[in-house]
């Protein structure tokens, strides 16, 4: 899904954001960037929606509480485009509940509304790199998921897709704080492949149908 | 009385009267049916002639009709004392009766002596001495061979006679020996057996009862016994057939037992229904004394009109008694109760028709012999009945109370999930109170700063950003604190990512080294929040005062540790002193409230805060020294003098 950054042109930004300080916040952190073009801010569901099939953004800064609607039906139209766009969750602390659902209807990772401006592009361009980010908290809940998805397994009701020894180990690290690099370092892998392993974990998160991603994200607790 | 009262007793009066009749008239039907193989030719003769007999002195007063039916009756007063009457008949007997020829009597009562042409067929036993009249079996006599003549046979028979009482000489049978053996056998059965039986029975059931008593104790089971007992000696009347006693006396003990046996049984069925009606009651009593003392009293003469006339009188209790047990009825099974009328009726019936039927061959006089065994069955069937409705009493109770213990089980699981509900929203609202004093301690109070800064416009721009980004953190905190997680490697991780763009901006490098998930008791949001402060002070007193470069968080199992490559903690207790801080206290504190112990380790290569536990010694010591625990400033003494 994640194409390499065209070097000539920029790629789209949209942010989707009810609260106009954060967006400009966010915008600001886009406008930083080169290799960022923000092609547009909406305050409402349908304005974000409007504007994604408008312009075709490369990346959605999404929050989900909008005002007339949630923000996850922007990432549920999102997974339905047929051009490479990925969604990243506007929030204000990165442990939301709400976060791994966004994972499981194709969110790419978080993006902090406290972070500094120039932090905001750096996670945008980490992203188009391949690196989703993941706090300590949802790779704990990922793998608690997984645990349960053993078990729904046997019920021929695989809720996650059974993630490799690998994977399973760098989201251990992950849950007890430690850094991309660190962990490339203790695994004696690069990043980049700490990186892949961490996109493949969102993959497999992700549930294709949306009602399937909500229906299953109920039975397993998550909403 | 009521108007219900007066028409139950009407009702049970028709009853009686209706079954009285339709005893006569059965009694009636049967009469009809007897005599019939003998055709009398010359009648009835009462001769007084025969060197056999002792005496025939009564003979002077009996008809010499030509042409009697039977039975004849003998009235009890026409003797003045006990006496033979000889009776002949001449009858044509057909020769050829296919077998040996006989003659049957089904009722000789009071037959002493019979012969034919001439020829003695049987003396019983009795004919000697002084003549009694006697409940005697059915008898069939074989005729010796050669006896019958063609035509006309004579037929001579002998009864005895008292004073006292009817004698009665019912129809006789003569035809082939063995056909007439079999209704022999069945008079025998009825007659006989029939009433041994009953004379037995309440035998045993007075044994039964008088057992029962010493048991249980009186109640109606005195009734019963007096039931039994006089039952006893009413049917000996009819069972023993050599009375111990004179003729009328023999007759009176029959009389009174019945009379008694009445009484006791109305008794114990209107306890069974639980009626005590006084006047009733004093009143039967009273006529049953009087009509003993009459019965008792009676001369030979008297005692048969006596008995008669007061045993009419005892109809009226007896109905009474009858609309009394009807209208208390509803103790009892519905069968049980018509059957139980049916039977008290029946029984009260018996008495006029006994009366006013003629001759022994009376239904309603078999019915008075089988009352007692008539009336061990009902109470038989009552028995039964009511075992069979405790039974059900019993499946039913055991259901009710199954279903009470379901209820109940299901109320108490109610309250304990009540309970144990009420014990989650106090632990809940307890640890809602400890997050919420935190948020009011940290992120209340920077925020409160924040407002005075921006009012009293003394602080510039920076001042004010890192009040609130100080305020975010705080609140950040709080948050992690309430993760769904409480895996305290994961909280780690999270105060680390979120204090890592600080560290960064203050030239400091994370040292990151967690072998192991800590396993720390107590776990919940307000240990996760203890936890967190005392890291996030550490690593704030490093970022502030220590100077350093790197910071290692290290942790396994028991402990976590925070190390600097700094100077030393000593200004951050000049900051405390100075400002009146008690940064390095509060850490004490929660670290006490974690059950923690809480080291400061100064070295030349830098400073080392741990934080180290072991669930079994940390119960122990704060069951130990409750008073230590409960000061957090003691242990922060401690520590300040450890520092020192």
């Amino acid at each position: 899904m994640t194409e390499p950054a065209s070097p000539d042109q920029p790629h789209k930004v949209l942010i989707v954001d009810d609260q106009v300080l954060t967006a400009e916040h966010l915008a600001k952190g886009v406008a930083l960037r080169d290799d960022l073009q923000l092609i547009g801010m909406g305050f409402t569901l349908e304005e974000g929606l409007k504007l994604l099939t408008e312009h075709q953004p490369r990346i959605v800064l999404v929050d989900l509480g909008l005002p007339d609607g949630s923000g996850m039906d922007i990432l549920r139209a999102i997974s339905k485009v047929t051009w490479p766009c990925d969604a990243l969750v506007v929030s204000v602390f990165g442990d939301e509940k709400s976060l791994v659902t966004a994972i499981r209807a194709g969110a790419r990772g978080y993006i902090l509304k406290s972070s500094g401006i120039d932090h905001i592009g750096q996670q945008i361009a980490t992203l188009i790199a391949g690196g989703s980010p993941m706090s300590p908290v949802i790779a704990r809940r990922v793998l608690s998921l997984v645990a349960e998805g053993d078990v729904a397994q046997t019920t021929q009701e695989q809720t996650v897709e059974i993630l490799t020894a690998r994977e399973h180990e760098i989201l251990t690290l992950i849950a007890r704080g430690y850094k991309r690099a660190e962990i490339a370092s203790m695994l004696s892998i690069a990043i980049g492949t700490v990186g892949n392993h961490i996109n493949n974990v969102y993959r497999k998160l992700e549930v294709r149908s949306n009602t399937e991603a909500v229906s299953k994200a109920t039975k397993i607790g998550v909403l | 009385m009521t108007g219900k009262s007066f028409s139950t007793l009407g009702l049970v009066t028709i009853y009686t009267v209706v079954l009285t009749l339709l005893l006569l008239g059965v009694d009636r039907a049967l009469q009809g049916g007897s005599g019939r193989s003998v055709q009398l030719t010359d009648g009835l003769q009462c001769i007084a002639s025969g060197s056999l007999l002792p005496t025939f002195d009564t003979c002077a007063e009996q008809s010499l009709a030509t042409a009697v039916a039977l039975p004849v009756s003998v009235g009890g007063v026409a003797v003045e004392k006990p006496a033979y009457v000889h009776y002949r008949f001449v009858a044509d007997i057909p020769t050829d009766l296919g077998g040996r020829p006989g003659i049957h009597f089904s009722h000789p009562t009071d037959l002493v002596r019979a012969s034919v042409n001439g020829e003695v067929l049987a003396v019983l036993p009795s004919f000697s001495g002084e003549p009694r009249t006697r409940w005697s079996k059915p008898t069939i006599l074989p005729w010796p061979d050669g006896v019958l003549l063609p035509g006309a046979n004579t037929i001579d028979l002998v009864v005895a006679v008292t004073p006292s009482a009817d004698t009665v000489l019912t129809s006789f049978s003569v035809g082939n020996s063995d056909s007439l053996l079999q209704e022999q056998r069945l008079r025998a059965w009825i007659t006989t057996t029939l009433s041994q039986s009953s004379f037995v029975l309440m035998m045993i059931m007075a044994l039964s009862f008088a057992v029962l008593r010493s048991a249980h104790g009186g109640g109606v089971f005195n009734w019963l016994i007096v039931a039994a007992v006089s039952g006893v000696l009413y049917t000996a009347g009819f069972a023993v057939t050599n009375p111990p006693l004179p003729e009328t006396a023999w007759l009176k003990v029959g009389d009174i037992a019945l009379r008694v046996y009445g009484f006791a049984c109305a008794i114990f069925f209107l306890r069974l229904v639980d009626v005590r009606h006084r006047l009733f009651e004093r009143s039967y009593a009273a006529y049953l004394v009087f009509s003993i003392i009459v019965v008792a009293a009676a001369s030979s003469d008297h005692y048969k009109s006596l008995s008669d006339i007061t045993n009419f009188g005892l109809i009226i209790p007896a109905v009474v008694f009858m609309a009394l047990f009807w209208m208390n009825r509803h103790g009892l099974g519905v069968v049980s109760n018509q059957m139980l009328l049916f039977v008290f009726s029946l029984i009260v019936a018996t008495g006029p028709a006994t009366y006013w039927s003629s001759g022994d061959n009376s239904v309603s006089l078999l019915i008075q012999q089988m009352v007692p065994m008539l009336m061990v069955g009902i109470g038989f069937w009552i028995i039964l009945g009511q075992v069979v409705s405790s039974v059900n009493a019993y499946k039913q109770i055991n259901a009710t109370l199954e279903t009470r213990i379901q209820e109940k089980s299901a109320e108490l699981s109610a309250t304990y999930a009540k309970l144990a509900e009420t014990r989650r929203v106090e632990a809940v609202s307890k640890e809602r109170e400890r997050i919420m004093m935190d948020l009011h301690d940290g992120v209340g109070g920077q925020l409160v700063n924040a407002i005075t800064y921006l009012r009293s416009g003394s602080a510039d721009h920076s001042v004010l950003q890192s009040t609130l980004e100080e305020c975010l953190s705080d609140l950040s905190l709080a948050v992690d604190s309430l993760a769904e997680t409480d895996n305290v490697a994961t909280l780690l991780g999270m105060l680390r990512a979120r204090l890592e763009p600080l560290l960064t901006a203050n030239g400091l490098k994370f040292r990151w080294q967690i072998d192991d998930d800590p396993d720390m008791p107590d776990i919940g949001p307000s240990r996760n929040i203890n936890l967190l402060r005392i890291v996030q002070e550490a690593i704030t007193n490093v970022i502030k005062h220590a100077d350093a470069t790197e910071i290692s968080i290290r942790a396994d199992k028991h402990s976590i540790s925070i190390c600097d490559n700094g100077r030393g903690l000593d200004a951050a207790r000049r900051q405390d002193q100075r400002t009146g801080g008690q940064g390095m206290s509060t850490m004490a504190r929660r670290a006490a409230l974690l059950r923690a112990e809480l080291t400061v380790d100064e070295t030349e290569q830098g400073t080392c805060v741990a934080l180290s536990w072991n669930s079994q010694t940390a119960v122990q010591r704060s069951s130990e020294r409750p008073e230590r625990a409960s000061t957090p400033m003691d242990l922060a003494c401690s520590i300040d003098g450890s520092m020192d």
